[in-house]
């Protein structure tokens, strides 16, 4: 009689702790779904705006052209660099992409730097508005970044902390690459081209 | 009896503080920046366009970009206009007539527009949501703030370079042609309080949104005692979620 009691408790305390296990186990992979889902939907945005900087170039450069028939080769460069960049975006390497937003960035900066010794380029009017747009999608992949590097970092942390820890490569959660802000890309850099 | 309501009363006051300080780096107006005269109209016209076409326009005076108390996740005081538009837009819990809402717009609209001075720094930016992005382009953000905004600013007359900066605004955004039962947000006007300069004075000469300390107790005390006057905002009530924002907009100086 008192053994069976015994077992029957013992029993119990198995379903309940095999229970809670299951619980974790299954809520931490939907944990981590969920945050997976929100890098990728953050990166979606981060895109979309990369996508809108990528449309915007041709026609700074063409408006440009007109006025910088000497320069040709600062036009070039950034159209380069353009299509350099829109392949290290299809590549999907975070490292490729990091590196050609890098030196996209650092050229449309020293395009906008060069356009300041053009008195007439700069009070165009269609200059104007293509200066005010690009400023605008720089404030926006800025503030997309940020929210995708947010994003990077809460998953990272949750598959990096116990108990996801012990699963989360088995369920193919690894740790992601943030979108990085460059150093000093607030600052202007120098012209080097 | 009367020992307990005064110990709940004590309670309450210090509940209350804790809530006027944890809500409250931006307040709605209570206007020490910006002519009384002027906030009204800018609250006036902002509340019709609600009303008219759902989307929010508001408006935040910051005396400076410095001091004025609003972190970014880190901690960190933000001092660049931009991030602090952004975080203002979509972070920074405000006080609107029925509680307290995060986010500029409606939810799932994205439908806001915030229009964000530093007068110290002498710099302007306006915020637009998602939802407004196409009605509002960069273009038309920079060209409506250059029109109105700038020359205004120029000569120090802030009131009217803020209203005009809302109606050339709000004339952008269309009408809603959907049934319109959403809230108004009610209030639309809002300066942050500095707070840099409130350590260095003595408690007894605080002021809170220009309000003297001991006012605010004696009303807050009057309010537990009578509850005849606690009537107002339920604050922390409902309404968090409101629109978003991705640094859409314009920005530039005066």
């Amino acid at each position: 009689m008192k053994g069976k009691i015994v077992v029957a408790i013992v029993a119990i305390i198995a379903v309940i702790v095999f229970a809670s296990f299951a619980v974790m186990y299954f809520s931490t992979y939907n944990k981590l779904v969920a945050l997976n889902a929100s890098v990728d939907e953050k990166w979606a945005q981060v895109e979309q705006e990369l996508q809108r900087r990528y449309d915007l170039i041709p026609n700074i450069v063409s408006a440009a052209r007109a006025y910088m028939a000497y320069e040709g080769s600062i036009l070039q460069n950034v159209t380069a660099l353009r299509s350099q960049w829109m392949n290290a975006l299809r590549s999907g390497n975070m490292d490729a992409i990091n590196n050609a937003t890098a030196q996209m960035e650092s050229g449309i900066t020293g395009l906008i730097v060069t356009f300041e010794a053009y008195p007439d380029l700069r009070s165009s009017e269609v200059i104007q508005s293509l200066m005010i747009t690009l400023e605008g999608t720089e404030n926006r992949i800025s503030t997309e970044r940020m929210r995708f590097n947010e994003a990077v970092r809460d998953y990272n942390t949750a598959i990096q902390s116990f108990p996801a820890n012990l699963w989360a490569a088995g369920w193919g959660f690894t740790v992601k690459s943030y979108f990085e802000a460059q150093v000093g890309s607030t600052e202007v850099p120098p012209l080097n081209f | 009896m009367a020992r307990t309501l005064f110990r709940r009363s004590i309670v309450i006051f210090f509940l209350a503080l804790i809530l006027a300080y944890s809500f409250c780096v931006i307040q709605p107006a209570t206007c020490y920046i910006i002519e009384a005269e002027w906030v009204e109209r800018i609250e006036i016209y902002a509340r019709a366009v609600d009303a008219n076409t759902t989307a929010e326009i508001v408006v935040c005076v910051f005396p400076s970009l410095y001091g004025h108390g609003v972190k970014d996740h880190s901690g960190a005081e933000i001092h660049d206009i931009v991030k602090l538009g952004v975080y203002i837009f979509n972070e920074e819990p405000l006080e609107v007539y029925d509680g307290i809402q995060t986010g500029i717009g409606k939810k799932g609209k994205d439908n806001g527009v915030l229009i964000l001075v530093a007068l110290e720094e002498r710099q302007w930016r306006i915020e637009v949501g998602y939802g407004l992005e196409g009605d509002i382009t960069d273009i038309e953000a920079n060209l409506i703030a250059q029109n109105y905004l700038v020359p205004a600013f120029q000569q120090g007359n802030y009131g009217e370079g803020l209203y005009d900066t809302v109606v050339a605004l709000g004339q952008q955004i269309p009408a809603s042609n959907e049934p319109n039962n959403l809230k108004l947000r009610g209030y639309y006007y809002y300066e942050s309080a500095n707070t840099s300069g409130s350590s260095s004075t003595p408690f007894w000469e605080w002021e809170i949104f220009g309000i003297p300390l001991w006012v605010i107790i004696i009303f807050i005390l009057f309010g537990v005692l009578f509850p005849v006057f606690r009537r107002g905002p339920s604050r922390g009530g409902g309404r968090w979620g409101g629109g978003r924002s991705g640094g859409g907009g314009a920005g530039g100086r005066w």
